[in-house]
């Protein structure tokens, strides 16, 4: 017997299923476990259900009495009672309608406990390392993630997960416990757009509480069709696409490159303004030195014009009456030439008159000469009378006394006794 | 590797300051001009060496499963 269920629960492990009823007699143990039966509305046959605890947490629903739910999951024969039970691995609303109340409604309650507060948004570091990633390795959001991450040197952590409807949430939550324990700067969400019910696993309640407290910041790339999830709604940074989280990541990175790049040209100008107002200045500096030295060389020139003018007047001038010096001296000693042959002459000549009218050879003659105090006397007027004259004669002087004066003009004759 | 990008963050920090330092100076001294133009040329080398095209690194990590039954 025991063989027998034991066989039949392993067949029926097997047959995983989705089936869609309405629920009754819901009870809840004191476990946590959910006991309720499921109804076929069309041909009221009826099924017993059980979620376990950690499971309905997982849900993120409120289940009630008339719920028309799609659950997932197996059967299996309770041994003791043998009793079938169906396993619920998932459980989701059915139709629009319901999962938008729903999503309303949570959406109400987090926003009423603060959850989605801008004031409690984290800054995501401008320059992560080591990031983590939640997505499905399946979809087209990974590549497009991988894709648009610019090659800074990042470590990337990939956790490999289910986005899809709300199977999704049990694998969310366990990629999340998974990355709280790696060293990562920030944790990315992402995947690609879908409707309502294939982004039903972003509105369960555990998986926004757990982003909201997740120890570093988180970025959510999900996308979606009207209305944001909750899940985007609770991360410090939402961001519709997987392409534009990747950008977002490295955006410290893009943004410091271009701030390398205008602070290296900023730089650059600002001392080549330095260095070229300096360059202004020393030429001007040195154009005022220039014309300083250019007046004074002008003046200078000017003046070595003038003394070259003055040395040549000069030499001109020293040249000249050098000149005339020597025509002067050829004049002076030409002159004295003459001069001294002319006074030799003259000397020659007066000798000859001298010698010829030499008194001498007049007193030989007989003539006498009258001297008185030993000059000549020319005149009766010279002598008074009983003055002792001389009479020189040639051979010897007379010394009488005047004892008469007659004195006669040419042609008369006067007497004095 | 998070003191890289602090630094990374201060350098850009400390150019920022460089580059403000030189606005309207043109009566500044050279020489501390160029002090100021080899701090930055040295901190720019140092950043774009962190800024340089550098390989990601993927890592694929299994998550933890905790079935409960």
């Amino acid at each position: 017997m025991g063989d027998y269920i034991s066989l039949l629960n392993e067949l029926l492990k097997r047959v995983e299923v989705k089936v869609v009823g309405e629920i009754s007699e819901l009870k809840r143990a004191s476990s946590g476990h959910i006991y309720f039966s499921l109804k076929d509305e069309e041909t009221g046959d009826v099924i017993n259900c059980v979620i376990w605890n950690s499971v309905y947490k997982m849900c993120g629903i409120e289940l009630e009495d008339g719920m028309q739910v799609v659950v997932s999951g197996a059967a299996d024969i309770y041994r003791v009672r043998g009793t079938l039970t169906f396993k619920v691995r998932t459980v989701e609303l059915v139709g629009e309608g319901a999962l938008k109340r729903a999503y309303e409604e949570l959406k109400a309650k987090l926003l009423k406990e603060g959850l989605f507060e801008t004031e409690k948004k984290r800054k995501i570091p401008e320059f992560p390392r080591a990031v983590g990633v939640i997505t499905s390795k399946k979809g087209a959001a990974i590549h497009d993630f991988i894709n648009n991450l610019e090659k800074f040197g990042l470590k990337v952590y990939i956790c490999d997960s289910r986005v899809e409807g709300q199977e999704a949430v049990k694998d969310l939550l366990s990629s999340i416990k998974t990355m709280k324990a790696k060293k990562i700067d920030v944790l990315v969400i992402t995947r690609g757009g879908g409707s309502l019910q294939s982004l039903l696993a972003f509105d369960n309640e555990m998986l926004v509480r757990e982003i909201a407290d997740f120890p570093v910041p988180v970025v959510a790339g999900i996308g979606h069709h009207e209305d944001i999830t909750l899940s985007a709604l609770a991360a410090d940074k939402t961001l519709s696409t997987p392409t534009a989280a990747a950008s977002y990541l490295t955006r410290g990175y893009q943004k410091a490159r271009d701030d390398l790049l205008y602070f290296q040209e900023s730089i650059k100008n600002g001392y080549e303004n330095i260095f070229y107002g300096r360059v202004r200045k020393f030429i001007s500096l040195f154009n005022e030195i220039v014309y300083f030295f250019r007046q004074i060389i002008d003046k200078y020139k000017k003046t070595e014009e003038r003394t070259r003018r003055n040395l040549l007047y000069m030499e001109s001038f020293i040249h000249k009456k050098k000149e005339e010096v020597n025509s002067l001296e050829q004049g002076i000693n030409s002159g004295l030439q003459t001069g001294l042959w002319q006074t030799k002459k003259k000397i020659e000549n007066i000798s000859q008159v001298i010698s010829a009218n030499d008194p001498k050879k007049q007193l030989n003659l007989g003539y006498a000469i009258i001297k008185k105090e030993g000059k000549a006397v020319k005149s009766t007027k010279q002598v008074k009378l009983e003055e002792t004259i001389q009479t020189v004669l040639s051979d010897g002087e007379l010394s009488s006394k005047v004892k008469k004066i007659k004195t006669q003009k040419y042609g008369q004759k006067k007497q004095q006794s | 590797m998070a003191k890289k990008n602090n630094n990374l963050s201060e350098n850009l920090k400390k150019l920022s300051e460089i580059s403000e330092w030189f606005e309207g100076r043109e009566d500044t001294d050279v020489e501390e001009g160029l002090k100021k133009v080899k701090d930055a040329v040295k901190i720019i080398k140092e950043s774009k060496e962190r800024l340089k095209e550098i390989e990601n690194e993927f890592e694929e990590v299994k998550k933890e499963l905790d079935e409960e039954e």
